[in-house]
């Protein structure tokens, strides 16, 4: 071991003017490893000198790139006519001197003239986009009908697939969010009524609250963060590495077998999660009713009836069908736009998720007004 | 007897209860390319990553350069890595990072060159491994193959190494692709004076470049030497390996 210290102790890079006359020696390893601990005392020293003089390369034991980089950047680019060097250093400067300037790495600074640009490539983008989503659309409704004439090509493992994944396993959390919102909700209303003195209305209002609206609403976004983002991610990954051409070449059509039983599922699940969600919420703010104001249970559930009617329900059912629809086509949508790179995937998963979100919330503002007069007593 | 630049001595790696090397050792001398070979799952590139320190084995020495990359922390660790570049089979580029990018990013890392500087290193870099300077401006994702293979070696090649590890550098790459990594690699290792150990399955190029080969079977380095020593070794995987009807073609062309 001794023997390979003393084989691999490197030369210190070293810049010497010459004692006679004006000029320069340089000695040692010039190579990345050994410059880099002193590089800013000899950039300065290179500073000082000029290409005009002579220069004295005898002594360098290595040149590579960093080197012979920060030599050509003192003589100005270009060798001074006075060089002596070895011929190996020679060539390796000569070939970096003559190397092109390199391309310019970054972009234009953008001007108003590229604002304009920008905003109609923005534009182009965003209508393509919603022509993309509309072929996905028409592509899906082909897809089902073709099911619907040979049944038996049905994927239904993948539906069942789903709806384990989607729903089943997203009742825990859902339950869990939904009795806490009850809770919150039956607390702070709890408080009011208490005011006036209408105790039994927390029925109504917990009930129709969390039926009507919150049930479904909650149930879709987070089966959008949990579910939707996955299948994204799922599909994105899929389609990285060629195994929707696979499915393609082998005469499956992605939509079909990916695609078609992932929205399928999800419009099928979301009714019941959202269902569950309210019950949840129900449960949540009948506890607090019984601690906070002292209505029993058994008050509280006889109210019930009396404070949703039907049509709350039918209309809560056939929101969240809409919205698992939805959840479902924006987060294939999204995965099937992913490109080839890391920053894409996670960039579209985002994307996916945010918009179905939004959409969510703004298709539940619609049927809020759309469906004003229905499920109301009176 | 040359200096040893890597050093492997008694080791153990098991995955679970299957024991991949078992007192294995090995030595790569100073300027020498040296190969990997060995049948599937034999642990080629888990022997690599070990050198390198990706991976610790179970039991035993590692030395590179003298010392053990594991032991070291912060600024020596580093100083070490910076020693050695590393090309991964399936080159392993910054997939969200322009070519020119990923060639800049250990550049920028070591905080020791301005922009300009960067710039022009990574076009001598771009040059260096056959790349016109354009190729700057490419993602990953729209390079070919061998072009992949280009742009890795040229990372691995951006903090002037004195080592390069080279998993499997022509597989995926057409005949004449993979003739023509073989000579830059050549020209690379006459040109910068680099100690090169490779995996790879490909009689060619253990044949064109290789000084030295390392047959990696029954757990152990089962021999060792110039492509005509190994041959002579009467193992039956090498004799499968390097002198079945396929081998043989390649051995003696």
């Amino acid at each position: 071991m001794a023997a390979i210290g003393a084989a691999t102790a490197r030369r210190e890079p070293q810049l010497r003017p010459l004692a006679a006359g004006a000029g320069w020696q340089l000695a040692g390893d010039w190579t990345l490893a050994q410059l880099a601990p002193r590089l800013r005392e000899l950039r300065r020293k290179l500073a000082a000198t000029s290409a005009a003089g002579s220069w004295e390369l005898d002594g360098l034991t290595a040149l590579d790139s960093a080197g012979a980089l920060l030599l050509l950047e003192a003589w100005g680019g270009t060798l001074p006519a006075a060089l002596r060097a070895p011929e190996r250093q020679r060539l390796l400067l000569e070939e970096f001197a003559a190397s092109a300037p390199p391309p310019k790495l970054r972009r234009a600074r953008p001007s108003p003239a590229g604002l304009v640009a920008a905003l109609g490539d923005r534009v182009l983008t965003a209508s393509g986009q919603l022509g993309a989503a509309l072929a996905l659309l028409g592509q899906l409704l082909l897809e089902l009908v073709a099911v619907a004439a040979v049944p038996q090509r049905f994927p239904a493992r993948e539906l069942s697939a789903t709806l384990y994944k989607a729903g089943l396993l997203a009742l825990p959390i859902t339950g869990l969010v939904g009795l806490l919102i009850g809770v919150v909700l039956s607390y702070l209303s709890a408080l009011q009524l208490k005011l006036f003195g209408a105790e039994t209305f927390i029925v109504d209002l917990v009930g129709l609250a969390t039926a009507r609206e919150l049930g479904p609403l909650l149930a879709a976004i987070l089966v959008a963060g949990r579910s939707g983002s996955a299948m994204t991610a799922e599909l994105g990954v899929m389609r990285l590495t060629e195994e929707l051409d696979a499915l393609r070449v082998m005469g499956v059509s992605p939509f079909r077998r990916l695609i078609l039983p992932k929205v399928l599922a999800l419009g099928l699940l979301m009714p019941l999660v959202a269902f569950w969600t309210s019950l949840c919420g129900i449960v949540g703010g009948m506890l607090v009713a019984d601690l906070e104001l002292g209505l029993t249970f058994g008050q509280f559930l006889s109210g019930l009836p009396g404070a949703i009617p039907l049509g709350t329900y039918w209309l809560s059912l056939w929101k969240s069908l809409a919205f698992g629809l939805v959840v479902g086509v924006v987060a294939c949508f999204y995965g099937l736009r992913v490109q080839p790179n890391t920053a894409s995937l996670g960039a579209e998963t985002t994307r996916s998720v945010v918009a179905s979100i939004t959409m969510v919330i703004a298709m539940d503002a619609l049927f809020a007004v759309a469906f004003r007069d229905v499920g109301w007593y009176g | 007897m040359a200096e040893a630049v890597i050093e492997l001595r008694g080791i153990v790696t098991r995955f679970g209860k299957r024991v991949i090397h078992d007192r294995l050792d090995l030595a790569v001398h100073r300027g020498e390319v040296l190969a990997l070979v060995g049948g599937s799952g034999c642990g080629k590139t888990t022997l690599l990553r070990e050198m390198i320190g990706l991976q610790r084995p179970a039991a035993g020495v590692v030395r590179v350069f003298g010392q053990d990359p594991d032991r070291l922390r912060g600024a020596e660790r580093a100083a070490l890595r910076r020693r050695w570049g590393v090309l991964f089979q399936h080159g392993a580029l910054f997939s969200a990072l322009p070519v020119a990018d990923n060639i800049a990013f250990p550049l920028r890392e070591t905080r020791l060159f301005a922009a300009a500087e960067v710039a022009r290193l990574v076009a001598r870099k771009l040059a260096q491994v056959g790349l016109p300077p354009d190729t700057g401006d490419l993602l990953p994702a729209a390079l070919s193959g061998g072009m992949i293979k280009r742009v890795a070696l040229a990372r691995a090649l951006a903090l002037e190494p004195e080592l390069l590890l080279l998993d499997e550098p022509t597989a995926g790459l057409d005949p004449l692709a993979s003739e023509q990594f073989v000579s830059l690699i050549q020209a690379l290792r006459a040109a910068l004076g680099l100690t090169v150990v490779l995996v790879t399955h490909d009689l060619d190029t253990i044949r064109d470049l290789c000084d030295r080969v390392a047959v990696l079977a029954d757990r152990g380095v089962a021999a060792l030497g110039t492509l005509a020593q190994i041959t002579a070794v009467r193992h039956p995987f090498i004799q499968e390996y390097f002198l079945g009807t396929r081998g043989a073609r390649r051995v003696a062309g």
